[in-house]
C-alpha cells in the first residue's frame, strides 16, 4: 500500500461525523438527565414540553402565514419609502403595503386612476405590455435602452 | 468504469437487503445504472421488488451462463441478478474449486462493465462464507450495516477482521469501508451506547444512522422501495434535531453518490 493510500486510509478513522456527534452529545445529555432527581427532572420536563408547545405554535403561525406571503418585484426607491412610512407610522412594511394597496385598488376600480400613456408593448410570451410607472426610473431605463437599440437596427 | 459495493454482516435482520434496495433504487433513480446482485438464498430481494425468485444466480455463476440473459429489469435502470435456495450451488463451488473465487471475481466485473452498468451491489446473505469472501474479494467497497446492539456489533468485528485476512494473505484492498448503523433507536440508552463504540473504534467510516422506522417493515410486504412507499418518512429523510436532520438514507445516497464520483 503507498504511504498516501495509507495515510488516506488511517484518516479515515479519525474525528467524529458531524451528525454523529450531535446524537452522542444528545445520549450522553439524556444519560446525565436521568441521574437528576425526580422534582428537577420534572420541572425540566415541564419546561421542555412549554418550549415544544411554543414551537409547534409559531410553526402553526408561519404555515398560516404561508398563505398570504407573495414575492413581487419592487424598485428600490419605492422599498425605502415603504420602509421610511412604517417606521414613521411605527408599523410593519407589510401592514403599509397592504393599506396602500387597498387605496389603490379601491381607486383604479373607481376609474381614478388609469394606466393609459405607461403601457409599452412587451417582447414577453406571457404577458402583452409592460407597465411602467413614471417614477420607476430602473423599468423606465429598460423601456427607453430597448427603444433606441430598435432604432437603431431599423436606421 | 463499474463499481461494486458488497453489502456484508454475518449477523441477519440488520438491514443488508433493505440498504442495498434503497440506496441501489436512490442511485437508479438519480440516473445510475445499477445492478442489484441477490447472493442471498432467501431470494428477498425479488419479493421486496415484487418480481419472481428465479436461480438467475446459480445459473449465471455454477451454469456458467452470461449474466445479461438472466439480469431482470426491476426498475427503471434498476436490474436485479435474482437468487434462490439454489444459491447454494455457487456457495459450494466457491468452497470446492480452487480457482472458484477469482473466476467470480473476474466475472462479475468483467461482465457488469460490458453491460455499462455503473453499479453492482451484492446483497449477501447472513454469515461469512465462501460467498462473503469472494463478494469482499470483488468490491470496490464493503458497506456493513449495523443495528447497534451488544450481538450485532460482534458482526462489525467479524467482517472488518475478515477484511484485514483477506489483504494480509490475498492483498486486496478496499477503496473504502462504510459501516452504516441501522435500526437506530434515539430514545434508547443501548443505541447510543453501541453507536458511540462503534465511532470510538471506526471513526469517519461509520456513517449517520438510519432510524427505527415501522414504514421500513411494511414496505416489502407492498412490493415497493422505501422511495415509492414513505419517500418522506424519518427512515430515509433522518431524525430530526432542532434545525438539522441527520442520517437516514437520503443522506447515505448523497455519501454514496460523492464517494462514486470521487472514484
Amino acid at each position: 500500500m503507498s504511504k498516501r493510500k495509507e495515510e488516506e486510509v488511517l484518516s479515515a478513522f479519525d474525528g467524529y461525523d458531524e451528525g454523529i456527534r450531535l446524537l452522542l452529545e444528545e445520549t450522553q445529555r439524556r444519560a446525565e438527565e436521568s441521574h437528576l432527581p425526580p422534582a428537577v427532572k420534572k420541572k425540566m420536563a415541564e419546561l421542555k414540553q412549554k418550549a415544544e408547545e411554543r414551537k409547534r405554535k409559531a410553526k402553526e403561525k408561519w404555515e398560516k402565514a404561508k398563505e398570504m406571503r407573495v414575492s413581487v418585484y419592487l424598485p428600490k426607491t419605492l422599498q425605502q419609502e415603504i420602509q421610511e412610512i412604517a417606521q414613521t407610522e411605527g408599523t410593519s412594511e407589510s401592514q403599509v403595503m397592504t393599506y396602500l394597496l387597498f387605496e389603490a385598488v379601491e381607486r383604479y376600480k373607481k376609474k381614478e386612476i388609469g394606466f393609459w400613456g405607461y403601457k409599452h408593448p412587451s417582447e414577453s410570451p406571457r404577458y402583452d405590455f409592460i407597465l411602467v410607472h413614471p417614477k420607476d426610473t430602473e423599468r423606465t431605463g429598460k423601456i427607453e435602452s430597448r427603444k433606441s437599440q430598435k432604432n437603431n437596427w431599423s436606421g | 468504469m463499474t463499481k461494486v459495493i458488497a453489502f456484508v454482516n454475518q449477523k441477519g435482520g440488520v438491514g443488508k437487503t433493505t440498504s442495498a434496495i434503497t440506496l441501489g433504487h436512490g442511485l437508479a433513480i438519480a440516473g445510475r445504472k445499477v445492478v442489484l446482485v441477490d447472493g442471498d438464498k432467501q431470494g428477498h430481494i425479488e419479493r421486496h421488488l415484487n418480481i419472481p425468485k428465479k436461480p438467475g444466480f446459480r445459473r449465471w455463476f455454477y451454469e456458467e451462463e452470461p449474466l445479461e440473459e438472466h439480469l431482470i429489469e426491476a426498475r427503471p435502470n434498476l436490474w436485479v441478478l435474482p437468487g434462490d435456495k439454489s444459491t447454494n450451488l455457487v456457495i459450494g463451488k466457491l468452497r470446492d474449486e480452487p480457482l472458484a473465487t477469482p473466476m467470480f471475481v473476474k466475472r462479475l466485473r468483467q461482465e457488469l462493465e460490458m453491460g455499462n452498468f455503473e453499479v453492482g451491489m451484492i446483497d449477501l446473505g447472513p454469515g461469512l462464507d465462501h460467498l462473503q469472501m469472494a463478494a469482499m474479494m470483488a468490491a470496490d467497497y464493503v458497506l456493513i450495516p449495523v443495528s447497534p446492539r451488544f450481538l450485532d456489533m460482534d458482526g462489525v468485528a467479524e467482517v472488518t477482521q475478515t477484511m484485514a485476512e483477506l489483504n494480509y494473505s490475498q492483498g486486496k484492498e478496499w477503496r473504502r469501508f462504510i459501516i452504516l448503523p441501522t435500526m437506530y433507536m434515539r430514545m434508547w440508552k443501548e443505541s447510543g451506547v453501541r453507536l458511540r463504540e462503534l465511532v470510538e473504534r471506526f471513526g469517519a467510516m461509520v456513517w449517520p444512522p438510519i432510524p427505527n422506522d415501522p414504514r421500513v417493515v411494511e414496505a416489502p410486504g407492498r412490493g415497493k422501495t422505501l422511495w415509492e412507499y414513505a419517500a418522506e418518512t424519518k427512515a430515509v429523510k433522518g431524525i430530526e434535531t432542532g434545525e438539522k436532520r441527520i442520517g437516514g438514507y437520503e443522506e447515505a445516497l448523497e455519501r454514496l453518490k460523492k464517494l462514486l464520483e470521487e472514484g
